[in-house]
């Protein structure tokens, strides 16, 4: 049994790594940021020509508070990071390194990307939401707040296990990159990433809420701002719950596989 | 001259051959790639048509001239990214193959262009392309005149765009070493450029213009083609589209001088 200090001290050291790029996490948030600003400019004009000033039940100070908590959002969920490792200890053979340490692979992977994504929770999603919040005069209840926790860390989990399962197939594929790329353009479009998913028809939205891809983007989003009732919010979480377990259980029968088909050879 | 003109040719498509084979030696790969570029195009339709449906749209401009609008911006990016990769341009020059490309008897920045592309681009060139001839079927009324200058429109902004993004990896290249970051960049120019200038405010349009001169590949030739501006506006953009390719060309050969063999 290995002891907790060789965890804490291999997280330590990733954080450490990590907080030693700071043109790249100061690049990141900046073009994140500008990505939601581009959407506030067009749905500005568009509400400035309409007018109005409620579109699908979304006032425009609605719609700029949603795509600022979007930004803060993307900061985490937007790619598992989890992928660029398996891909490349995959391709390189460093994955025959990590399968004989006395540490299981998954357990390193984790605290290869947690760090990562804490340091650009913490420097990224952090200020934008406080921020936004604070400037913006937001009404926000508590429980909006611990259930957008709630859906983070469902959304989080998610991601990196789709991260995961995408990885895996790493072995049989030699590049993941198109596929994982595929994969994220499909939960931002279908999650709410470019649209909210309230423009959409009635029926279209409803169907989306209950698939995975809303969890990723707009069920966060719109329980921050209060645009999902508490008891909706319990429901959702229930149905993100089990969307995690089925991924999950996905993860676990793929890398099964996967692991009895790995060959390192040399090194 | 002609037969310069020629060797140069010759040069762009064996290149082009040679990585067209190495693309398509992974099929699956490439097609979920191609794919993965047709997206872009699929969410600029998707944007574009739940705003016309939930309201009146961007002011001045119908559902099918902002259907044109993203589908040259995504057909601009699309060609950019076919030319030149920045990351791969930059780890070329990382770890030393770039020598090789000063030791052939062609023009640098055309042995960039012919070498360092994303093929899988095509994908939105041609799914850009497809939304473009259904955006201008519907629209109705188009001078074909107009049309004509605005493809000439068009190529010049295309040109200049790509010489912009030749000059910021060399230049990242020399100041960090790096350039993840010049993607994200071409990622934003695309999205901004799928929607008119005038909503990003005066800063946006002279930034989009001159700075990041998307604006010139997309904008401009789409208020041609629907007579938005005149002839003799065009034939100005025209002239900074020019001007512009050849301030950046001249930039991008002077900073290569920077360049610093790295062995391999």
């Amino acid at each position: 049994m290995i002891e907790a200090g060789a965890y804490a001290a291999a997280f330590k050291v990733n954080f450490k790594n990590m907080l030693a790029y700071k043109m790249d996490i100061v690049l990141d948030l900046s073009f994140t940021v500008l990505s939601s600003l581009i959407f506030i400019f067009v749905w500005a004009a568009v509400y400035y020509s309409s007018n109005t000033n409620v579109i699908s039940g979304f006032s425009l100070n609605g719609i700029i508070a949603y795509y600022i908590v979007l930004a803060a959002i993307s900061e985490v969920t937007g790619w598992p990071k989890i992928i660029n490792n398996m891909e490349e200890d995959m391709k390189e053979g460093g994955i025959a390194r990590f399968l004989i340490r006395p540490m299981n692979y998954t357990t390193q992977l984790l605290l290869e990307s947690v760090p990562v994504d804490m340091v650009f929770f913490a420097f990224g999603s952090l200020p934008i939401l406080i921020g936004v919040v604070a400037l913006g005069h937001l009404n926000i209840q508590a429980s909006a707040v611990l259930f957008f926790a709630v859906f983070m860390v469902i959304a989080y989990l998610m991601i990196n296990i789709i991260g995961f399962i995408i990885g895996s197939m790493a072995i049989y594929l030699t590049s993941v990159w198109g596929v994982a790329n595929a994969i994220t353009w499909l939960f931002g479009l279908a999650g709410g990433s470019i649209v909210p998913l309230m423009f959409l028809p009635q029926s279209v939205a409803n169907a989306l809420m209950l698939t995975p891809f809303a969890f990723m983007y707009y069920i966060p989003d719109a329980t921050l701002l209060g645009l999902i009732p508490a008891g909706a919010a319990v429901q959702s979480a229930f149905i993100g719950a089990f969307w995690v377990l089925v991924f999950a259980l996905l993860a676990s029968i793929i890398w099964n596989k996967a692991k009895r088909d790995i060959n390192a050879v040399g090194g | 001259m002609l037969d310069r003109i020629r060797q140069y040719i010759v040069m762009f498509i064996t290149s082009q051959r040679y990585m067209w084979l190495s693309f398509l030696i992974y099929r699956s790969q490439a097609i979920v790639w191609a794919v993965v570029w047709m997206f872009s195009t699929l969410a600029s339709f998707i944007s574009i048509s739940v705003i016309y449906e939930v309201s009146s749209g961007i002011p001045g401009w119908s559902y099918y001239q902002m259907l044109a609008l993203a589908a040259l911006s995504n057909m601009v990016i699309g060609i950019v990214s076919y030319l030149i990769r920045p990351w791969d341009l930059i780890m070329l020059m990382r770890n030393g193959v770039f020598d090789q490309f000063l030791t052939k008897p062609y023009n640098t920045v055309a042995l960039i262009l012919s070498r360092s592309g994303a093929k899988a681009s095509v994908g939105s060139i041609i799914s850009a392309l497809a939304m473009l001839i259904y955006a201008l079927a519907n629209q109705g009324n188009m001078s074909i005149q107009a049309v004509l200058v605005a493809v000439v429109l068009f190529a010049l902004g295309a040109g200049a765009l790509t010489m912009f993004v030749v000059f910021i990896s060399v230049l990242s290249y020399v100041l960090f070493r790096s350039g993840n970051y010049i993607q994200w960049l071409i990622n934003i120019a695309g999205t901004t450029s799928n929607y008119p200038l005038p909503i990003y405010s005066v800063a946006g349009i002279v930034l989009l213009t001159l700075g990041l001169p998307v604006g010139l590949a997309t904008f401009y030739p789409a208020e041609l083609m629907f007579l938005k501006i005149d002839y003799q506006l065009s034939i100005g953009i025209a002239c900074i589209s020019v001007i512009l390719a050849f301030l950046f060309y001249k930039a991008s050969m002077y900073l290569l001088r920077f360049y610093a063999s790295g062995g391999g």
